[in-house]
C-alpha cells in the first residue's frame, strides 16, 4: 500500500503539472533549436555571444520551476485538495518528497535539454564555442561540486516550502510572511554558506530545511 | 467509539466550538445538526485531522488522531477538494491506492445506482451529480469511521431521501459509525440513530432520537426549534 501510495502522489503529482511541462519543455527546446540555427550561422570569431545567450535561457527557463515551489502548495489551498491530501493514510513527508522530486524532475530536464543543445552547438561550431575537455572530465572535487548544485536545488525548493508553511501557520498576512521567511531564509543560508564554504555546510543546511518543513507540515500547518 | 472531550477552537474572536464533549458508540448514525455557523463542519474536520482544536481532545478507540486513524476514516467535505482534471475513473483510482479498505464491488454497484458515467470529468458535473460522485468516492470504501459534511447538499429533495434510505438499506456495513451533518432534518430524522444538536458552538441537545420524541411528545423539528429559541432567549 505505502509504495502504491507513493506511486499514485508523484503520478498526480505529475498530472497536475502536466500541461505547464509540456509547453515549458516545448519552448525550450524550440528556443534552443533557434539558438544552434544561429551558431550554424555565425561566423567564428563571433561566438562569445551564444553563451551568454544560452546562460539567459537556462536561467529564464530555470523561473518556472522556481515559482512552481511556492504554488505546487498554494495551488492545494486554493483548490481545496489540500482537504484531500490532508486526510490520506500517508505520512506527510510523502507529499513534500514527491512534490519537491517533480519539481526538480522539471529542472533536470530543462538541464537535459540545454545540455544536449550545447553538445550539437559545440559540434556545429566545430568546437570553437566552448572547451569541452573541463566539462566531460569528471574528478572528485568536480563531482562534489556538481553533489552541491543538486543540494542547493533541493535547498531551495525546500525553502520555498519551508516559507509557505510558515505562512499557513501563522495564518495573518501569509502572502507577506511567506515572502519575508524566504528572504531571511536565503540570506541565513548564503550567510551560513560565506563563513563555512564547504560542501559539508549545504549537506546540513539541507537536511535541516527538510527536517523543519517536514516538521511544520506534520504539526503545525493544517488545512483550515 | 470516538470520543470528543472539551473542544474549543476559536476563528479569531469568534468561537466556533466552546467546550464540546461527545462520545459516538460504534454502529451508530449520529446527525450532527445545526443553524448555519453553529461549529457542525468545524467539529467535522477537528474530527478528520484537518484542524487543530486549541484546547480539548478527540480519540478514536483511545487512539489520538494518526495516520492508522485516518486509514479507518471517510471524510466527505462539503466542498469540491479534487483536482479540477480527475474524472470520476481517475479519482477511483487515486482512492483505490490509498485505502486498503477500497470495495471495487460496492463501487460498482453505486455507480449503477446514482447512474454516474466514470469517465465524466468531475468538476463539470452539476452539482447534484458532483454529491452523488463524493457519495460514491466515501461509501465504497468500509471505513469504520465516515464523516459525511452536507452531503445531500445539491440533490433534488425527490432523490434526496430515497437516495439516504437506499444508503443506509443498502451500502452501509454493520458496525460502521456515521456522522451525518445536514439541513435537512425532516427528510433524514428516520435515518439518525441519535443527535447533536450545536448553536453557536456549544452542544445544546443531545439524545436517542426516538427516546427524544417520545419523552417530548413532539417532531425532532419541533423539539429542535423549542431548544433553539431558548437559546436564543
Amino acid at each position: 500500500m505505502t509504495v502504491h501510495a507513493f506511486r499514485r502522489l508523484l503520478l498526480t503529482e505529475i498530472r497536475n503539472r502536466r500541461n505547464v511541462l509540456w509547453i515549458l519543455l516545448c519552448a525550450h527546446i524550440l528556443l534552443n533549436i533557434a539558438i544552434i540555427f544561429l551558431t550554424t550561422h555565425t561566423s567564428s570569431d563571433q561566438l562569445s555571444y551564444l553563451m551568454s545567450l544560452n546562460i539567459t535561457l537556462l536561467c529564464a527557463m530555470l523561473i518556472l520551476p522556481f515559482l512552481r515551489s511556492f504554488s505546487t502548495w498554494r495551488d492545494e489551498w486554493k483548490q481545496h485538495s489540500i482537504y484531500q491530501l490532508f486526510v490520506l493514510p500517508v505520512p506527510r513527508s510523502y507529499l513534500l518528497i514527491t512534490k519537491s522530486l517533480v519539481i526538480l524532475l522539471e529542472a533536470c530536464m530543462i538541464f537535459a535539454i540545454t545540455a544536449i543543445s550545447l553538445w550539437i552547438q559545440y559540434k556545429v561550431s566545430h568546437g570553437l564555442l566552448f572547451r569541452a575537455e573541463p566539462l566531460i572530465t569528471i574528478d572528485g572535487p568536480k563531482l562534489l561540486f556538481i553533489i552541491s548544485i543538486v543540494l542547493s536545488a533541493i535547498s531551495i525548493v525546500l525553502l520555498c516550502a519551508m516559507s509557505l508553511f510558515i505562512g499557513q501557520w501563522v495564518g495573518k498576512l501569509p502572502l507577506l510572511l511567506t515572502f519575508v521567511s524566504f528572504v531571511a531564509g536565503l540570506l541565513l543560508w548564503l550567510m551560513v554558506f560565506s563563513l563555512f564554504p564547504y560542501f559539508f555546510t549545504v549537506l546540513v543546511l539541507t537536511i535541516g530545511l527538510g527536517w523543519f518543513s517536514h516538521f511544520l507540515l506534520e504539526k503545525k500547518v493544517y488545512a483550515e | 467509539m470516538l470520543q470528543v472531550s472539551n473542544a474549543i477552537k476559536r476563528f479569531g474572536n469568534k468561537l466556533a466550538l466552546n467546550d464540546v464533549s461527545i462520545t459516538v458508540e460504534e454502529g451508530q448514525i449520529i446527525g450532527l445538526l445545526g443553524t448555519n455557523g453553529a461549529g457542525k463542519s468545524t467539529l467535522l474536520k477537528a474530527m478528520a485531522g484537518l484542524l487543530k482544536l486549541d484546547q480539548g481532545s478527540i480519540t478514536f478507540d483511545g487512539a489520538s488522531p494518526s495516520i492508522a486513524t485516518r486509514a479507518s476514516t471517510a471524510y466527505l467535505p462539503d466542498m469540491d477538494i479534487l483536482y479540477p482534471w480527475m474524472t470520476l475513473s481517475d479519482a477511483m483510482k487515486y482512492m483505490r491506492d490509498f485505502y486498503w479498505d477500497w470495495d471495487p464491488d460496492k463501487t460498482h454497484r453505486l455507480l449503477d445506482y446514482f447512474e454516474l458515467t466514470a469517465s465524466s470529468p468531475i468538476r463539470q458535473a452539476s452539482k447534484g451529480t458532483r454529491a452523488k460522485m463524493k457519495l460514491l468516492l466515501t461509501l465504497s470504501r468500509q471505513a469504520r469511521y465516515i464523516l459525511m459534511d452536507e452531503p445531500f447538499s445539491g440533490i433534488d429533495p425527490f432523490a434526496r431521501q430515497q437516495i439516504a434510505q437506499a444508503i443506509i438499506d443498502d451500502f452501509i456495513e454493520e458496525g460502521q459509525t456515521i456522522l451525518i451533518t445536514t439541513q435537512e432534518i425532516t427528510e433524514t430524522e428516520h435515518l439518525l440513530d441519535e443527535i447533536l444538536f450545536l448553536y453557536e458552538g456549544r452542544l445544546l441537545l443531545t439524545g436517542q432520537v426516538e427516546n427524544l420524541k417520545q419523552t417530548r411528545n413532539q417532531s425532532l423539528l419541533d423539539i429542535l426549534k423549542e431548544v433553539y429559541d431558548g437559546a436564543r432567549l
